[in-house]
């Protein structure tokens, strides 16, 4: 596969940018918390004049209880998150995956990359030689062995296979990019693409 | 953080500079920074950028002179310009500068990693010594700052489109496996690497891109067999 130089080039950049993606996230971060606490301020001061309109919450100084409400800078310290246990995928959604890779159309011929009747032999032969490969390899340590372990659990024990959870791990700063753009389950986004569209790190 | 840049290939990135400068710099002198449209006007994050330099004169000598580099005088004299970012709307990135900003990327990368490795021998170490740990924190308080301010602004970006060629010899920065023992050997003697993380085993980078290179090597045979009719 050719891939265009001016991509490798974007990727490139991007990736030495992850090597203070937590200061840029931070950053980010007391941006957009600032912004929050603008936009609330204003909120709060609209709700002042009509007071039956509901009162929202934001980073209040408690102290301050009059109508010139002031906002307590944001300043974030760099922080990390628990991480979570998922679900394994389980065997029948990879055989699935790897049946629809192959059932894919060629666009240029506008034909199936392979024909269906010729799938299933050739998902068994790939899981074959996966396994093959992850057994011809030397003893892994640490979190290589884990996902070699789990892949292994995956497709030997087919169906019934009993391999632990992988641990996933939150990315923190888009986490809290989400409560600081979203405080309250109102205005939470509603869609799967608006809370990734919100997590991209730029 | 700590484990990002002592890992094998961040480390391979970081030497690339170091080991092609000569190349990196034929380039640069090839380059028609003139006619590049750009590199005439000044970029986002170059001011910022051009100011932060102004503001931290003494701690980039002290940088170039811990790290035997070439002063950065190019780059504040550019900084500091009528017709630089700050007083007029030229870049920072010319070609007169060019190559103060490579040795400028390359020091404060090296620098940052070797302080992210003194807070974290501080910090799992001797918790008492409050001088140390304060030291080790404010040195990386700066670098990260002066770090970002570096990879943000779009002379990074240009930087590598013309030590790459717009991209042609950007082969040449990309990590490669078989180096990757050369490469914790050059972070151990930049103190970027821990020892300790020498003796003990892997880092989880390394876990992941052993790992990973086993799949690639797996669904490279995987692709090879689709292929054949």
């Amino acid at each position: 596969m050719q891939v265009e130089q001016s991509l490798r080039v974007e990727g490139l950049v991007k990736w030495v940018r992850t090597f203070t993606a937590q200061i840029i996230a931070k950053r980010t971060l007391e941006i957009e918390c600032e912004s929050l606490a603008k936009a609330l301020k204003q909120s709060e001061n609209e709700a002042l004049i009509d007071p039956d309109a509901k009162r929202p919450r934001g980073i209040l100084d408690p102290n301050n209880q009059s109508s010139n409400i002031s906002y307590v800078a944001v300043q974030i310290s760099l922080f990390s998150v628990s991480s979570s246990r998922y679900k394994n995928p389980s065997f029948s959604e990879i055989e699935t995956a790897i049946k629809c890779a192959l059932l894919q159309r060629d666009e240029s011929t506008n034909e199936n990359v392979v024909p269906s009747e010729g799938v299933q032999p050739l998902v068994d032969r790939i899981i074959a030689i996966i396994c093959q490969k992850l057994d011809a390899h030397p003893k892994w340590d640490g979190e290589a062995g884990r996902i070699r372990g789990m892949f292994k659990a995956l497709l030997s024990n087919g169906k019934n296979h009993t391999a632990a959870p992988p641990t996933i791990f939150v990315h923190a700063e888009a986490v809290l990019a989400l409560l600081a753009k979203y405080p309250d389950n109102s205005r939470t986004p509603s869609t799967n693409q608006a809370i990734r569209n919100i997590c991209v790190v730029r | 953080m700590y484990r990002r840049i002592s890992g094998w290939s961040a480390l391979a990135f970081i030497q690339s500079w170091f080991i092609y400068e000569p190349f990196f710099k034929a380039r640069i002198e090839s380059h028609d920074f003139l006619h590049d449209p750009e590199l005439i006007r000044r970029g986002p994050g170059d001011k910022t950028l051009a100011k932060h330099l102004l503001g931290n004169v003494t701690a980039l000598e002290k940088l170039a002179s811990k790290l035997k580099l070439p002063d950065f005088q190019p780059l504040i004299n550019r900084a500091k310009s009528g017709a630089g970012p700050i007083e007029g709307e030229g870049a920072l990135y010319t070609k007169e500068t060019a190559l103060s900003f490579h040795q400028l990327v390359y020091g404060t990368l090296i620098w940052y990693g070797s302080s992210l490795r003194r807070v974290k021998v501080v910090w799992e170490g001797d918790y008492a010594n409050l001088a140390s740990m304060k030291s080790a924190f404010m040195d990386l308080k700066i670098l990260s700052r002066q770090l970002t301010y570096i990879l943000c602004p779009s002379a990074y970006q240009q930087h590598i489109k013309v030590i790459t060629m717009k991209g042609s010899g950007v082969i040449t920065l990309l990590p490669k496996y078989d180096q990757r023992e050369a490469c914790l050997k050059f972070g151990s003697e930049k103190k970027i690497r821990d020892s300790k993380d020498r003796l003990s085993g892997k880092s989880q980078t390394e876990d992941r891109t052993e790992a990973h290179a086993g799949l690639v090597s797996s669904l490279n045979e995987v692709y090879r067999f689709i292929q054949i009719p």
